[in-house]
């Protein structure tokens, strides 16, 4: 059997035998294979960007939460602040209500005072005024009858005037 | 002994599965023979009726070992013989590995989808990814890469498993598949085959008018006969160089073995020392053909993939990347 000139039996069933190989295999082997294998790549490409992404958000989140609690603190120390002046102003101005009303309450009693002075005042002079008229009447009726009795009347009046 | 004889016959075909000489009886399986010839039609027997020289339904073998058929004139003439030698056994053994191999991985992807294979298929995948990244992505590229990387890897495959059988010695191996030129013309073949099918019209158009001065191609074609030479030689190398490396593998290999034998009558020193210094060599060849086997496969496929790669010029599914 020749080495270097095709035998033609064993062209034959060599080109049969790959080209049932070639067509099997073309068929249900190596595509499958390659698409399993490329899938497989795509998937873990897939898994990992996402499990990136996802760490990425985990920072961000922690980021996100820090940021939240120093505003928190901030607006907490804004709060109170304003609390506290809250409180003084209100302090102040209920200080303040209690200061005008007791001023109102003294001027009112200053004014009470004065009126029932000048009431008592007018009183003492009507009463002084008709005293004077008394007197008045009775001297000039002791003096119609007895000039000495008169006069000692007025001077007893006078003394009475005195010690009154 | 005739070294020349156990050359020819461990490396060339035969009718008849030689296993092994016990007593001096050869053990062999004696394989069917077909044949039509156009003056008797169809003969089917076994090759036993043919041993030692005999003739039956007037065939026999003639000094090359072919079988020829014994006209009424005592002319010979040469029928057409599809018999089922011992390389066509070999051939449909490796073509049974390959497509169980392929297959079997196949199904474990099929039944453990985005799961990542151990063993035997991981094997396999990382030879497939192997060649599939750096022979058919790299050379080819581009959608043209899931088009054309079934036939570069069966023929990567379909090549590693002869040229491995190759290198088993015992029964029902080592026969030389690859290092047989009608096995290695239907590989380049192929290979020329689904370059030139899928040709595209570019790479048509540089065959046939390529760009050079008009004087090199227009009153004598001088051109087109270069590129239609180029589209022949391309398979021929192809067919060559994997017959010469297996070839001269097997033949360096038996020789060295043979050396063994043949030292015998030179005496005993000698023979001690020769059997030492052939058997070092011997497991040294076999190393290196383990990876000519390799190798060769792997050129194959590459080269295959470097001529497809260049006919697809100005493909849509083409990659901007091509080989020069």
């Amino acid at each position: 059997m020749s080495l270097f000139t095709p035998d033609f039996g064993l062209l034959f069933w060599m080109a049969l035998a790959f080209g049932i190989v070639l067509a099997v295999l073309a068929k249900w082997g190596f595509p499958v294979i390659v698409k399993a294998v490329n899938d497989r790549k795509t998937y873990i490409d897939k898994s990992l960007q996402n499990a990136h992404e996802a760490n990425e958000r985990l920072v961000n989140i922690k980021a996100e939460t820090d940021m939240l609690v120093a505003q928190a603190q901030v607006e907490k120390q804004t709060i109170l602040k304003d609390a506290v002046q809250q409180k003084q102003r209100i302090l102040a101005e209920a200080q303040e209500q209690v200061n005008e009303l007791t001023r109102k309450q003294m001027e009112q009693a200053k004014a009470d005072i004065e009126e029932q002075r000048q009431q008592s005042l007018h009183q003492i002079r009507k009463e002084t005024a008709d005293l004077a008229i008394e007197m008045a009447k009775k001297v000039m009726q002791s003096e119609l009858r007895d000039e000495t009795a008169q006069r000692q009347s007025i001077e007893n009046q006078l003394e009475g005037l005195k010690e009154g | 002994m005739n070294t020349d004889e156990i050359l020819s016959e461990h490396i060339g075909d035969s009718h008849d599965w030689h296993i092994i000489t016990w007593n001096g009886h050869p053990i062999e399986l004696h394989l069917p023979i077909l044949i039509w010839s156009k003056n008797s039609g169809w003969h089917a027997f076994s090759s036993s009726h043919l041993a030692e020289g005999q003739t039956y339904e007037g065939l026999r073998y003639n000094e090359n070992g072919k079988v020829v058929e014994m006209l009424s004139d005592g002319s010979e003439s040469h029928p057409i013989d599809i018999s089922i030698t011992k390389n066509v056994c070999g051939l449909f053994m490796v073509s049974f590995i390959t497509i169980t191999l392929i297959l079997y991985c196949a199904n474990w992807y099929k039944k453990h989808p985005l799961q990542a294979p151990k063993g035997l298929v991981g094997l396999i995948e990382l030879v497939i990814c192997y060649l599939y990244d750096n022979v058919v992505d790299s050379v080819i590229g581009g959608r043209n890469s899931v088009r054309f990387a079934p036939y570069l890897l069966t023929a990567f495959f379909f090549i590693l498993i002869c040229n491995l059988v190759g290198l088993i010695p015992v029964f029902p191996f080592g026969m030389n598949l690859t290092g047989n030129i009608a096995v290695t013309v239907t590989l380049a073949t192929a290979t020329f085959l689904v370059v030139n099918l899928t040709g595209t019209k570019h790479y048509w158009k540089d065959i046939l008018w390529p760009d050079v001065p008009w004087f090199l191609k227009c009153p004598i074609p001088l051109m087109q006969v270069i590129e239609i030479v180029g589209l022949f030689t391309k398979p021929f190398s192809l067919t060559i160089r994997l017959l010469a490396n297996i070839f001269a593998g097997h033949t360096i290999i038996l020789s060295l073995i043979c050396m063994i034998f043949t030292s015998i009558s030179m005496g005993v020193t000698m023979h001690r020392s020769m059997t030492a210094v052939a058997l070092l060599f011997a497991v040294f060849m076999n190393m290196m053909e383990l990876l000519v086997a390799f190798l060769q496969a792997f050129v194959f496929t590459t080269m295959s993939a470097s001529y497809i790669s260049q006919a697809q010029v100005g493909s849509e599914e083409a990659s901007e990347f091509e080989v020069t």
